[in-house]
């Protein structure tokens, strides 16, 4: 049996490409309250970071 | 990151959690920015960042898959510009691996080294070298730079290789510590100087010049201490100095994933 392999995966043609709108997005916060990133981040800059989990 | 969160760039993390255990996540690390919930991972789907490949990430690690792998998105980071386009994307191939604070913002944000002076060294010819992590601290599988700066006063510079038979080059060497993995160290290319009286060119740095090794720890193996050894020869045009040896040491403690 051949030994496992981590699949290469070719992420830049994963979610939202370099050079579009990030789409919006609409999702409640660590208080429940729902935040809209692009009205929340108010003309600046951003980070949107995707992990697995915070409860692990 | 918070420091980050208000003024420059605003920063935004989402994952599948609840809002329950984003709340106490928050609550025990004091973090200001928003934590985003995508429970049942709608959106995450929707931008196509579903991992798809977890049977097989999992099956290299000897593991199973779980329920809770099921919504996992693809780990990684988008960065917007002011208009709302992306401008750059980061992607881990596991959903094992992330990548520190201070890994982000200089590989996203800044494109310079992040310092967090932990150990400063000065040397008689007036160069100053610095090494920090950025971090006090480590989680296993976190993808983290060291930088190690020299801060050369005008009118000196340092060798790089290659250098004539005499001259020490500068070099940054990481010490190995078993359990911790380290990149090879990434200079920046030197520039070349023609000094009056040589026929040849000498390759140089000057100014401030910092090198860079990544490195990540697999477990947490409590408190480690990184050093690093930094040879060099400062000289001005007229004379050199005799090659300085500096060791730095910059400890990191180490944490448990959050519980």
């Amino acid at each position: 049996m051949s030994k496992p392999s981590l699949p290469a995966i070719d992420f830049g043609t994963v979610g939202p490409a370099i050079g579009e709108r990030f789409p919006d997005l609409l999702l409640p916060d660590q208080a429940g309250i729902p935040v809209d990133i692009h009205a929340e981040r108010a003309g600046r800059r951003a980070i949107v970071v995707f992990f697995r989990s915070a409860g692990w | 990151m918070p420091q980050y969160s208000r003024e420059r760039v605003a920063v935004f993390a989402v994952s599948p959690d609840s809002v329950d255990v984003l709340g106490a996540f928050a609550e025990q690390h004091g973090i200001s920015y928003p934590l985003l919930s995508d429970e049942g991972s709608r959106v995450i789907r929707r931008l196509g960042l579903l991992n798809r490949h977890i049977e097989e990430q999992q099956r290299f690690y000897g593991a199973t898959v779980e329920e809770r792998h099921r919504g996992l998105p693809y780990p990684g980071s988008f960065l917007l510009h002011q208009s709302g386009v992306v401008v750059d994307k980061q992607f881990e191939q596991t959903h094992r691996v992330r990548r520190s604070g201070p890994v982000l913002l200089e590989d996203l944000v800044d494109g310079a080294p992040h310092p967090a002076g932990t150990a400063t060294s000065a040397t008689p010819s007036g160069v100053t070298v610095t090494a920090g992590a950025g971090s006090g601290t480590y989680y296993p599988l976190q993808r983290l730079r060291l930088h190690v700066c020299l801060e050369i006063p005008p009118g000196i510079h340092v060798y790089a290789a290659p250098v004539p038979a005499g001259f020490v080059p500068l070099t940054i060497a990481l010490r190995p510590i078993p359990g911790v993995s380290a990149s090879e160290v990434a200079l920046p290319a030197p520039r070349s100087l023609r000094l009056p009286g040589f026929d040849e060119q000498f390759l140089v740095h000057d100014g401030r010049v910092c090198g860079r090794v990544g490195f990540m720890i697999e477990r947490n193996i409590g408190r480690v201490e990184l050093k690093v050894g930094v040879r060099f020869q400062a000289c001005d045009d007229v004379v050199c100095y005799p090659p300085s040896y500096v060791d730095l040491a910059v400890a990191l403690e180490g944490l448990d994933q959050p519980a």
